[in-house]
């Protein structure tokens, strides 16, 4: 059979490995068909973004096996079945050397579906639509550092600041996480590296601040108009003391690229204290569906470091 | 399997091997056959096969359609009203 997947081989060789595991009878009917289709699917989805491509191919993928399962048990029903005596083979002595592969391939189904529910928590996913999606969540935490496409503007803004805070305070003191951030617009990543090589290695010109913060909450979330979003990242600096908490504030202006992710455009230090009244009067508000002055995600997304 | 995404409004996902096997029984049961009918040969995969619906098919299909209607029909005069909007279609 003359096939060119538009598939890596390692897909390659997993498709062909399940469509082997499908019935002879019907793999001769269908088999081509199938390669065929996934071909199709795989082409597809070489245009979308890594991780909806991951699920769908995980997706087929899940299907395909699914549908092997479910047609070598239908071929041994039929058989155990069959009237026609000719065709019945499940009281002759061959009947599990005929049948060996089907019953292997069944043992070995169950088998991984065990070990999965064991490892993944296939059940509290919803069975097979829900484990695919688990893999996928699996994929887009490993790609984290090379892009969290699909999150929404306030998800990736709590990744930067959640991944500079972790990198620059906490992990290995590394001062290049601003403008190595997959979160980071091309200007905002060559106006912090010039910064960087022009400052005292001591200050950060991110946060502005030399100290490392202990909260941040969200404020001011808001889509300044379509493909465009500010937010302000209000840092506490806090001595252990409740009364001794020192708030810092960084306006992030993201904007939403070709690709469809959002990037972080622009950052600006916000003293409380140089703050106009209304900081935001010159810009075009778009509502996003919450109530005025109000912020819808930054509940979710405030933490304490 | 793209159209029934787009006739369900995503509700449904056809995968290959449901696909697959689903044609194999319709098969089976004479509601569909392979098709001779085929498209422009510039267009067309000559390894691609075609299906189309047999008379006993659309018969089957006049029959569902019916028991649907029937089925709704008693549902309005009993005062069942969807809860759900209608979603668009993607474009």
């Amino acid at each position: 059979v003359k096939t060119a997947l538009n598939a890596p081989r390692p897909l390659d060789l997993v498709i062909r490995l399940i469509i082997l595991a499908y019935p002879p009878e019907f793999r001769r009917r269908y088999g081509q068909e199938l390669l065929m289709l996934i071909q199709d699917i795989c082409r597809d989805s070489q245009s979308s973004p890594p991780a909806w491509r991951l699920y769908l191919q995980a997706r087929a993928l899940s299907d395909l096996a699914g549908g092997a399962i479910y047609e070598r048990l239908q071929a041994l029903l039929e058989n155990i079945t069959a009237k026609d005596t000719s065709v019945k083979t499940s009281q002759s002595p061959s009947f599990y050397r005929r049948h060996r592969q089907s019953l292997l391939i069944t043992g070995a189904a169950l088998t991984a579906l065990i070990v999965s529910s064991v490892i993944l928590g296939f059940w509290s996913y919803g069975g097979p639509g829900g484990y695919a999606v688990r893999v996928v969540q699996i994929g887009q935490a490993a790609m984290r550092y090379e892009g969290n496409w699909n999150a929404g503007w306030d998800d990736v803004t709590a990744n930067f600041v959640a991944d500079y805070v972790a990198a620059k305070y906490h992990d290995s003191g590394r001062t290049d996480v601003g403008y190595k951030s997959p979160h980071a617009a091309s200007q905002l990543e060559a106006a912090t590296k010039e910064t960087y090589s022009s400052m005292e290695p001591s200050f950060d010109p991110v946060l502005c601040s030399q100290q490392a913060p202990t909260s941040v909450k969200y404020i001011r979330e808001r889509v300044t108009q379509p493909g465009y979003a500010s937010i302000v990242a209000a840092f506490g600096y806090s001595d252990g003391s409740p009364t001794n908490l020192v708030r810092y504030d960084l306006d992030l202006d993201l904007s939403k690229s070709k690709q469809g992710d959002w990037k972080i455009s622009q950052i600006q230090c916000l003293s409380l204290d140089a703050m106009p009244s209304k900081p935001y009067v010159n810009r075009l508000d778009v509502p996003t569906g919450a109530a005025p002055g109000t912020a819808p995600y930054s509940q979710r997304n405030d933490r304490t470091f | 399997m793209k159209q029934a995404e787009a006739d369900s409004a995503e509700r449904v996902h056809l995968g290959p091997g449901t696909l697959y096997g689903t044609i194999k029984r319709l098969i089976s049961a004479g509601y569909i056959e392979e098709s001779d009918e085929r498209p422009d040969p510039d267009l067309d995969d000559q390894r691609r096969r075609y299906y189309r619906i047999t008379p006993a098919g659309l018969s089957l299909l006049g029959a569902e359609l019916e028991r649907y209607e029937l089925a709704l029909q008693k549902a309005r005069l009993g005062g069942v009203r969807s809860h759900h909007k209608p979603r668009a279609l993607g474009a």
